[in-house]
């Protein structure tokens, strides 16, 4: 008689295995104490259960997430005479075939017109030899700014910060750059798969370093480690960066990417 | 899997008409199933709360994608699979040399207090716990995220299958790994207990 191997023992567990393991087990003692054994092992297998998030985790999800999502352009609808799409099918067939000829016959005539226009005019270029200038993408340039500005001001607070005096300002602190950390990211995504300005990806990097570890501070933001953001944020010229961007951002200077995809940047 | 209600597909029309204020009411109806798996998987709320984020961001911006007959719900649960497979695969080589120190099972069985007294009991059970911790470090992000699933999302293997993009049968291994690699790291648990 062969045995049951572990991996169909283990597929019974889970109640995966085929049936003619079940009629096995009810003959083979064998196998039977070594189907206990492996269900008695991995009843005893328990993670501990996720701690339940707080009352405002959604809303602090959202707020992480809300600034760095462009918005969706709605889409265009084609006009439509009213009552044609319901009246279309109720038509008799003769008719619909009749519409649907004309329209070959139009597309056929202004495929002809094309060909006969490029061949009057001389001017037919082979499409991809020249590449069309893609319009700029306003929506992610506007988050974008967005971005920067709220980036400053918490830079601005941090270089003002006082804990020493004012302990209610470290939690602030540190939530913010916990939501800023999440748009930022975006904002670095967007900017390398867009290929843009390089001077934008390398301040989102220093950025995205000096909010990581204000997010992540271990027992939350203290006057030393204030002190020491302050001492990483001067040596690197960050405030001065990002107010560079910004204003080249509002001037138009700026680019994550030229690319348009429709809004899901 | 996740039940869902016309709201969801009103709150993507919304979005996707332009109106990006209403794709709060879905990360409101989803954050918390998504952190638990994203917990369970990742074994930390830090990084749980990272693989929220991700899975959120990951699905707006592929929301034309969406086919509006499906379940938003499955949909973002497997992309928030994918995003804490993507964490723990990022993060294995760190957990690796932490688990070689640990590696010996015979060390582990030095650790392992008497199971005879009230105390003693409560600490063998918390180093359980720590042992089973440092177990699940050892599996591979797939055979982690599958027996995660399995074992304690009671998730079917072709739900599985589709979560991590792998074949039925594929889950079944994986599984099977995972027991059988979790079994050997803690049987030294069971002689002395």
């Amino acid at each position: 008689m062969n045995h049951l191997s572990e991996e169909e023992l283990v597929d019974r567990v889970y109640g995966d295995g085929a049936d003619d393991a079940a009629s096995h087990l009810d003959q083979c003692a064998t196998c039977a104490q070594a189907y206990a054994e492996l269900q008695r092992d991995v009843a005893e297998l328990r993670c501990p259960e996720p701690p339940e998030p707080g009352s405002g985790y959604e809303a602090h999800v959202w707020n992480a997430i809300r600034y760095g999502l462009p918005a969706y352009r709605p889409r265009r609808k084609l006009f439509v005479a009213p009552g044609l799409a319901s009246s279309w099918f109720a038509q008799p067939l003769v008719q619909r075939l009749a519409y649907a000829a004309l329209c070959a016959l139009l597309a056929a005539g202004a495929f002809y017109t094309g060909r006969h226009w490029d061949h009057l005019s001389g001017k037919t270029e082979i499409a991809g030899n020249k590449p069309t200038p893609q319009p700029r993408q306003p929506i992610v340039v506007v988050v974008l700014g967005d971005h920067l500005d709220r980036s400053e001001r918490l830079l601005v607070e941090l270089k003002h910060a006082d804990v020493e005096s004012n302990d209610s300002i470290a939690a602030p602190l540190r939530d913010e750059a916990k939501s800023l950390l999440a748009a930022n990211r975006v904002c670095r995504k967007n900017a390398e798969e867009e290929n843009g300005d390089p001077a934008l990806k390398s301040a989102l990097d220093h950025l995205d370093h000096l909010l990581n570890e204000m997010a992540n501070q271990p027992g939350g933001l203290s006057a030393d480690s204030i002190a020491k953001f302050k001492q990483e944020m001067e040596a690197d010229g960050l405030l001065f960066e990002v107010r560079v961007l910004r204003s080249r951002v509002r001037n138009g200077h700026t680019l994550m990417g030229t690319r348009n995809n429709g809004g899901t940047a | 899997m996740v039940q869902m209600g016309g709201n969801d597909q009103e709150a993507i029309r919304a979005v996707l008409s332009g109106d990006k204020e209403a794709y709060g009411s879905l990360v409101a109806a989803h954050s918390r199933l998504l952190y638990r798996v994203a917990y369970r998987i990742t074994g930390n709320e830090a990084d749980a709360d990272e693989v929220v984020q991700d899975a959120f961001v990951r699905a707006y911006r592929r929301l034309e994608t969406f086919e509006s007959r499906a379940n938003f719900g499955t949909w973002i649960y497997r992309i928030a699979v994918r995003c804490a497979l993507d964490k723990v695969a990022g993060r294995k080589g760190e957990d690796s040399s932490r688990v070689a120190e640990a590696a010996d099972p015979e060390q582990d069985e030095v650790q392992v207090a008497d199971a005879s007294a009230g105390p003693e009991r409560l600490l063998l059970s918390g180093e359980i716990a720590a042992l089973q911790q440092t177990a699940m470090r050892c599996l591979t992000p797939t055979e982690r995220a599958a027996f995660v699933l399995r074992h304690m999302e009671d998730r079917s293997t072709e739900e599985i299958g589709e979560a991590l993009g792998i074949k039925p049968n594929a889950v079944k291994q994986a599984v099977f790994r995972a027991v059988h690699k979790l079994r050997r790291r803690l049987a030294p648990l069971r002689v002395q207990a």
